[in-house]
């Protein structure tokens, strides 16, 4: 079929209540210019409405403004997280907290504050760092590595570290949640899926064995104990949280790495004062958002002049949320000295990133120990970096290179 | 300087303690639970800063006189 056509059929399928207008030609898997630049690709709705409709992946709406986002993540009578990506799962077992709305999810969520609480986190600081400083002293003598392969499974490591997990399935891990969010295969999705779904219910068991834990499986399982979550509930409870735990902390890594690679200014701040890691790592992560997530509209509304109708999906892609011009003054561009701003990268109301106290540690120590061994980068003239859009966003490609010490390269 | 921390929409993102780590404290499961205070002596712009920082918009605060504004 020619693209014309494809576009034909693809047009019959958008439901009679979305304008014309507001249908967009853009596959959010594969939006143009996605390989080069996936924010940049993204930042081209800002040109257009507030709310634009998509026909790929079953079809959803996409909202573009920060506050619409905002708005959506705290009705969650109106806006349902049953469904919180596209394409729709469907029918199946959920994930736990995310899937869950009020008023179940609260007592749900909290099962897991406690172990992932800034104050449980807090004393683990010299293991995330032990870790990454580990990885880069190996790295460093090199010259050069190829940072996706050779860098962004520390994260993950690290939350195996965290949840006592056997390190020996951490490639697996890693392989099946990568499919899981860049495939655009539904079928390919929902196998990798239930093979995860499978490993984890073998690990739970490990929990099952042992006397009572307030680890992360720990509190799962003490839950299922005492009748809360049926052994199903803490395979998908599991699930949400290791997922959680293992893509996006290395899709931001990929970005931060990315853009230092590229920016003698903002390496040469960050290593005349360390001290500015938190901040900065924050900026970075405004600027390099990940996720794309969604919900379920329950009931017909109005939202901006548009009408949801029940069972449309709305995208959320929170990214670009943090490249608001309406939020932030100059989006695009990285300024470490700015004095405050908030971004909804690890989402907004009930639902905020359960996980994001362990995330941001890492990401900033990732900045402070980085810095500290190959304080200067670039990318390697001869090898183009690759981007990637999907569920998550990030760099799939990343080549650097640095001045290797002399006699050791 | 009053500082007004609403429960209710507190979320537990914790950036409030990570910005302005000498004025807020979080309880055990990361949530601000603090009652309200008078932000402490010095302490004023980083009160000011945790709050700015909070993307539920849960802590107001409340400058007193001419010369807390300035500060």
């Amino acid at each position: 079929m020619s693209y014309e056509a494809v576009a034909a059929a693809r047009m019959e399928t958008i439901p009679a209540h979305v304008p014309a207008e507001l249908v967009v030609d853009f596959n959010y898997f594969d939006p143009p210019g996605v390989r080069d630049d996936p924010h940049q690709a993204w930042k081209t709705l800002h040109d257009g409405p507030d709310v634009v409709y998509s026909p790929y992946n079953g079809g959803h709406w996409i909202l573009t403004r920060a506050d619409d986002m905002f708005a959506v993540m705290h009705d969650t009578d109106t806006f349902s997280s049953q469904e919180f990506t596209v394409p729709k799962r469907g029918p199946g077992p959920q994930l736990i907290p995310n899937q869950i709305d009020p008023p179940r999810h609260g007592a749900l969520k909290s099962i897991v504050l406690r172990p992932l609480s800034p104050k449980s986190v807090r004393p683990i600081e010299p293991v995330i760092r032990e870790l990454m400083a580990a990885r880069i002293r190996r790295l460093a003598p090199l010259g050069r590595c190829e940072f996706v392969s050779e860098f962004t499974d520390v994260p993950p490591e690290l939350f195996f570290e965290y949840a006592g997990l056997p390190k020996a399935l951490i490639g697996k891990a890693k392989g099946l949640v990568d499919v899981i969010v860049h495939t655009q295969d539904d079928e390919v999705r929902r196998a990798a899926r239930a093979e995860s779904a499978r490993m984890l219910s073998d690990l739970l068991d490990m929990w099952r064995a042992k006397p009572p834990s307030d680890d992360l499986f720990g509190v799962i399982i003490a839950q299922e104990r005492a009748g809360v979550l049926t052994p199903e509930e803490s395979v998908y409870y599991a699930m949400n949280v290791y997922h959680g735990g293992l893509e996006t902390v290395s899709s931001a890594l990929s970005f931060f790495a990315w853009f230092l690679a590229r920016s003698p200014e903002h390496r040469r701040q960050l290593v005349e004062d360390p001290s500015l890691s938190t901040v900065a790592a924050e900026e970075l992560l405004r600027r390099h958002g990940i996720l794309n997530l969604a919900r379920l509209t329950t009931r017909r509304t109005e939202f901006k002049d548009v009408t949801f109708e029940a069972g449309d999906l709305v995208m959320l892609p929170l990214h670009l949320g943090g490249l608001d011009d309406r939020k932030v003054s100059d989006p695009m561009t990285v300024d470490f000295k700015r004095e405050g701003a908030p971004h909804p990268m690890f989402g907004t109301g009930i639902h905020r990133c359960v996980g994001s106290h362990l995330a941001r540690p890492e990401l900033r120590i990732f900045l402070e120990e980085w810095m500290k061994h190959i304080p200067d980068f670039g990318l390697d003239p001869d090898d183009k970096p690759i981007g990637a859009s999907g569920i998550a966003m990030s760099m799939v490609h990343l080549p650097l290179v640095w001045p290797a010490p002399a006699g050791q390269a | 300087m009053k500082v007004t921390v609403d429960h209710a929409r507190c979320v537990g993102h914790g950036l409030c303690q990570l910005r302005a780590p000498r004025v807020y404290e979080l309880d055990d499961e990361g949530y601000n639970r603090m009652l309200p205070f008078e932000a402490p002596d010095g302490l004023e712009a980083e009160a000011r800063l945790g709050a700015i920082n909070c993307p539920e918009v849960a802590i107001r605060i409340e400058e007193q006189n001419v010369e807390e504004k300035l500060r």
